[in-house]
């Protein structure tokens, strides 16, 4: 365990070395400077270079990066060129909305999935799997642009059972908190739920297939505990993969739901940082990403051997 | 320019391309405007009022952060500024008491009202102007728009004497915007804490903010006009999605927004209790293709011309705009006292074709490249607009950049033509940088003139404007920059955005009419749609 762990956290320095130097590379090619965004059109050469001067802008790309993993071993992300605050602040305030609207959503598209995954499976080219696949193809082929604004239409303007936009911190008001996230969350968890059901219905099909569950039948055994106890863990190896492989997809999802639904999150914080050339406040979003990235990731692995006792022996 | 009625001209620009996301098109149906006027009935104090924003602030200090339209809205609610510009669009004093020119206008003595403090205790003074406008020409930011002011010195406890290097007759419009709004000793000691907890002499304190999400400001109950505001609580919500925000406001999770698409004045001109104010006059921006004069082949008039014939500005707001907004003829709307008409090239299509082909006959097969945000409403706008250029002959190909892209781009030169909003400042004079060769460099360097024109008449009209105190020398100076510019045509002119608007909900009243502090009638609201608050009341 402790190789394991030793493997993951070089592996996690080496994708934080490479992801934050390449982020900071690619968003210095972009035309575009920060200091005209700060001086609007209001400034004259002078004045441009005289900003530039004072946010290190006129040092080399290299020089720049170093001092900012310098800054990044002593715990300062740097300031942000454009609201002066300090990245980390500007990150921590804003990642507990991301991993709440992560994690509800996550929870609701596999609270969803398994079950109708396990229906499915047991009523193979049934009317109800049929149904179930139908929808999944459904919900996979729409945007949450388009499953956002139709649940905005329906639940905030025709029924006004539920806030359309906004947020209120966990902290301030739970209850609000909840009613502000339930949008969000379904928009976000719809797309889920159709990729893991789809998953998990294969497996399970495969899986209900095995000698050990037609020796599990043969003892007796109800088809309930049959898919709970025996087949389910078997078969959710790729359903826990593309748990930790979409965690990307998901944080691309939540940049579009966080602008959508004015969620004061971290993709809507890189999104503008790119858009206004904040590149300290881009880098650390990226960090915070890649670091979530690596370590769901991991997580993921220390499950697999967990979820099939091989994997541990191997390991 | 899609700033307000305190807009900061060399400023305007940074938001210049969230407006021309405004640039929408679609939607049917009537238009029904409703710039309420009728009675409100009496106001009611206290109440809560939330309202929605597009996009978040970049700190709220007037000296060090960049101002846009819903700063102006937020910052606005608590730091105030030392003139504002009437309903007639004329500048009135607000913190000022009083601002007097000498004779030949080189030197404007401003005298500010006594009793007035700020709501951390401090008191408003002449020295603590002196302070603030030192402050602004030293900053990097706002130093380019006090280029003409040699130095302020305080002539006893309530005024200053700004000297200028010539004379400035419109210094005062200036005064209405981020540079002549007013913060404490406190905030300019900390600019760092002035620009995420503004502090001023308004109507509201600042109470709390939470990047992204929320600004929410309190009644100050020692605010220097008695008796206001009304309302107890303001809460800014920031929105970024136009859509969703039209549905909150329909859902009534927020009360007012400020909106810029025509689908919403249309869709909410319908509903009934809602009410629409849109800008006007001085204030309406003007969406224009922006050519760059220093670069082939726009160095040449006649494809300037040919785009200007080719271009089919009623057919443009029939498609994009539902007819909602007019055409544009120059910078100046035709209800603004500045506003001459004629000499601007109507389309014709054969004339167009004829100018196009001569050009080519010389230099051969044009290409133009057309900057546009990426966005689809701003595409839908360049699109067409390639559309009837391609109809005269010209190959446009349309280049995607993003806001900082183009920005840089304009600036440098580095452009043929680019989609572009602007023109929306109080007086003329706002524009003097944008159009004055002097502030014109060449390709490669930064020109805030960045079409480059170069006209030595508009020039001496523009200086004229700027130093003549009046008003008849004043309108004949700038029905001189009009014709030169529809003689010149740098700019291909498409419509008046009189799509800029605020959308109120039912239980908001109030807002169309403000008072300045004599008794005058204020704008309801300038370009950028802002507006003051002290005056809203909320009454289900």
């Amino acid at each position: 365990m402790a190789v394991i762990l030793l493997r993951r956290l070089i592996q996690l320095v080496v994708v934080l070395l490479v992801v934050t130097f390449l982020s900071y590379w690619l968003i210095n090619l972009l035309p575009g400077d920060p200091a005209v965004q700060i001086l609007g059109f209001g400034g004259d050469a002078r004045a441009l270079a005289q900003v530039r001067h004072q946010l290190g802008l006129d040092q080399p790309l290299i020089v720049r990066y170093v001092h900012w993993l310098g800054g990044l071993v002593h715990g300062d992300l740097g300031t942000s060129y454009i609201s002066s605050l300090p990245v980390g602040a500007s990150l921590a305030e804003r990642l507990p909305v991301t991993l709440e609207l992560l994690l509800l959503a996550q929870m609701l598209a596999l609270a969803l999935a398994v079950p109708l995954a396990m229906v499915s499976a047991r009523h193979v080219g049934r009317p109800v799997d049929r149904t179930i696949t139908t929808v999944s193809f459904g919900l996979l082929s729409t945007p949450v642009f388009v499953s956002g604004v139709l649940l905005i239409m329906v639940f905030a303007v025709d029924l006004a059972l539920l806030p359309a936009t906004g947020y209120t911190p966990f902290t301030s008001d739970p209850m609000d908190n909840l009613r502000t996230l339930v949008l969000p969350t379904v928009t976000l968890a719809a797309g889920q739920l159709a990729v893991y059901t789809r998953l998990l219905r294969s497996d399970l099909i495969a899986t209900l297939q095995e000698d050990y569950i037609m020796l599990a039948r043969a003892r007796g055994f109800s088809p309930r505990r049959i898919m709970w106890r025996h087949a389910l863990r078997p078969s959710a190896i790729s359903l826990v993969t593309a748990i930790g492989l979409n965690l990307g997809a998901l944080i691309g999802g939540a940049v579009i739901i966080e602008q959508l639904f004015g969620l004061p999150g971290i993709g809507r914080l890189i999104i503008e940082a790119i858009f206004s050339r904040d590149y300290l406040v881009v880098q650390g979003g990226v960090m915070v990403v890649a670091v979530g990235y690596v370590l769901v990731n991991f997580a993921v692995d220390l499950l697999y051997s967990g979820l099939d006792p091989r994997i541990r022996r191997a390991a | 320019m899609p700033l307000n009625r305190r807009r900061l001209p060399v400023l305007a620009l940074v938001a210049v391309f969230a407006l021309l996301t405004a640039c929408t098109g679609g939607g049917g149906g009537t238009p029904n405007p409703g710039t309420s006027g009728e009675p409100e009935g009496s106001p009611v104090p206290g109440g809560r009022l939330v309202y929605g924003l597009g996009a978040d602030a970049a700190g709220f200090n007037p000296v060090t952060d960049a101002y846009s339209p819903q700063t102006y809205m937020m910052a606005g609610s608590i730091i105030e500024p030392l003139v504002d510009v009437d309903a007639t669009g004329q500048w009135r004093p607000w913190l000022a008491k009083s601002m007097k020119p000498n004779q030949d206008y080189t030197s404007w003595t401003i005298t500010v009202r006594k009793g007035v403090r700020f709501s951390n205790g401090e008191q408003l003074t002449g020295t603590l102007v002196k302070q603030n406008l030192d402050a602004q020409k030293k900053s990097p930011l706002t130093s380019a728009v006090f280029a003409k002011v040699k130095s302020v010195a305080v002539t006893s406890p309530d005024a200053v004497r700004v000297d200028l290097s010539g004379p400035w007759v419109a210094l005062p419009y200036t005064l209405a915007s981020q540079v002549g709004m007013i913060i404490p000793k406190a905030s300019l000691d900390h600019p760092d804490q002035a620009s995420q907890r503004p502090v001023g002499t308004g109507p509201f304190t600042f109470a709390r903010y939470v990047p992204g999400n929320r600004f929410l400001a309190v009644r100050n109950p020692s605010y220097w006009r008695k008796g206001l505001p009304y309302l107890s609580r303001v809460e800014f919500r920031i929105l970024p999605d136009p859509q969703t925000r039209a549905q909150t406001l329909e859902s009534g999770g927020i009360d007012v927004m400020m909106a810029n698409r025509d689908d919403d004045i249309l869709k909410f001109g319908k509903l009934p209790g809602y009410k629409i104010y849109r800008a006007h006059g001085m204030a309406v921006p003007e969406v224009a293709f922006m050519l760059n004069t220093a670069r082939p082949p726009f160095n040449d008039i006649n494809m300037r011309r040919a785009l200007a014939y080719a271009t089919d500005r009623q057919a443009f707001i029939k498609t994009l705009r539902s007819g909602l907004t007019t055409p544009a003829d120059g910078p100046w709307t035709p209800d603004s006292k500045w506003y001459v008409p004629g000499g601007y090239p109507d389309f014709d299509l054969a004339r167009a074709k004829s100018l196009v082909a001569a050009y080519e006959k010389q230099h051969g097969p044009v290409r133009v490249e057309v900057l546009s945000l990426p966005d689809p409403t701003t595409m839908e706008n360049v699109q067409l607009i390639q559309d009837m250029w391609r109809k005269a002959g010209v190959d446009v190909q349309i280049k995607q950049a993003d806001q900082p892209d183009i920005i840089q781009r304009a600036l440098t030169g580095n452009y043929q033509a680019t989609i572009w909003a602007q023109f929306a400042a109080p007086d003329p004079d706002g524009e003097y940088v944008w159009l004055h060769s002097s502030f014109a460099q060449p390709i490669g360097s930064i020109s805030i003139d960045m079409s480059r024109i170069r006209d030595p008449q508009m020039d001496a009209a523009l200086d004229e404007g700027r130093s003549n105190p009046d008003e008849a020398t004043r309108k004949r100076a700038y029905a001189t920059v009009q014709r030169r510019l529809r003689a010149d045509l740098p700019y291909i002119w498409v419509d008046h955005l009189t799509t800029n608007s605020v959308i109120a909900g039912p239980k908001v009243h109030g807002l169309g009419t403000y008072t300045f502090p004599d008794g005058q009638i204020g704008k309801p609201l300038w370009s950028a749609s802002s507006h003051p608050l002290f005056d809203v009341w909320v009454q289900e």
